[in-house]
């Protein structure tokens, strides 16, 4: 009988080639440079409400583990994780700072409302961690089994020519993520789960690769008079790099 | 509820699934997809689907197997 995490990592393999698909149209799009800062402004919203949505899970994994063992464990391997998530004083503070060198006015990013489409998602997360487990925040966390590619993240700085500081976190992530992705199967796998538990931790994944997949498209994929390729160029200073 | 048939036929009609026969450890799985699994997967392909309308630059690589 396949282990948990193989049943959630084949499950997954049903939308890989999509995930992958994004970054592979802007490596070859011919306005990589300009597009960059946006698209990698898409994925911030999931790095910075990371440590919030795990902070919650842990307090009601808290909660719940006197008399829940998926949650006790699930408290334990937060505790550990969400130290090494926090990438700055503040969550995600490490991955403003490479938006900024490419250009992107990041206190405008965070003063916008913010898109629908993310909005959704970490209202969804935070809803599920209270009212249904908080064990669906391993699907969230399940981008970490797929870390970026080194050397994909090596062409495209120098596709883009933009300054290498715009990247550090792609490149950190690169590395680290590869073990926080085993680490992540192997606490899947430790945990008692129940069926409706692995549902929860595959819908979680899906639906959050779902959405960087959406947001990411709106950027390499969209013409260049499209609302998102719009809304995406104000968040940019004038002259990046 | 849809059938383990009825939910690989679904993804072959999305174009999730172009293989013949799915091999048996995806078969299990697809047999096993939620229907709200199964939308968000199909919604996905759909995505890539109208990206590369709108684009005119291919972006339907969504192959199942990878």
């Amino acid at each position: 009988v396949p282990s948990a995490s193989t049943r959630l990592r084949r499950k997954l393999d049903l939308v890989l080639p999509a995930y992958g698909t994004p970054g592979r149209l802007l490596l070859e799009h011919p306005r990589a440079r300009e597009l960059y800062p946006a698209y990698q402004a898409a994925s911030s919203y999931v790095a910075l409400e990371m440590v919030p949505l795990m902070v919650a899970a842990l307090d009601r994994s808290r909660a719940l583990k006197p008399t829940d063992p998926v949650a006790a464990g699930l408290a334990d391997y937060l505790e550990r994780h969400i130290p090494e998530e926090m990438h700055g004083d503040e969550p995600g503070g490490d991955l403003l700072d490479d938006l900024a060198a490419v250009g992107v006015d990041t206190e405008a990013l965070r003063a916008r409302p913010l898109p629908e489409k993310i909005a959704a998602l970490i209202g969804t997360h935070f809803f599920r961690i209270h009212h249904s487990h908080p064990v669906t925040i391993l699907g969230f966390l399940w981008l970490e089994v797929y870390p970026p590619n080194a050397l994909a993240v090596e062409r495209l700085i120098e596709r883009t020519a933009l300054p290498r500081d715009g990247f550090r976190q792609l490149l950190i992530h690169s590395e680290v993520d590869v073990r926080h992705g085993e680490e992540l199967q192997e606490v899947v796998d430790s945990l008692p789960l129940e069926a409706w538990h692995e549902e929860l931790i595959g819908l979680s994944a899906l639906q959050t690769m779902s959405f960087l997949v959406d947001a990411w498209l709106d950027i390499v994929a969209a013409d260049g008079e499209s609302p998102a390729a719009t809304a995406q160029s104000q968040w940019r200073h004038p002259s990046p790099g | 509820m849809a059938t383990q048939p009825d939910k690989q036929q679904r993804l072959r009609d999305a174009g999730v699934i172009i293989t013949d026969e799915l091999p048996e450890e995806y078969a299990a799985v697809v047999e096993g997809l939620t229907p709200d699994e199964l939308e968000v997967i199909v919604a996905v392909k759909t995505r890539l689907d109208e990206a590369g309308r709108v684009s005119g630059r291919p972006a339907d690589q969504f192959l199942f197997p990878p």
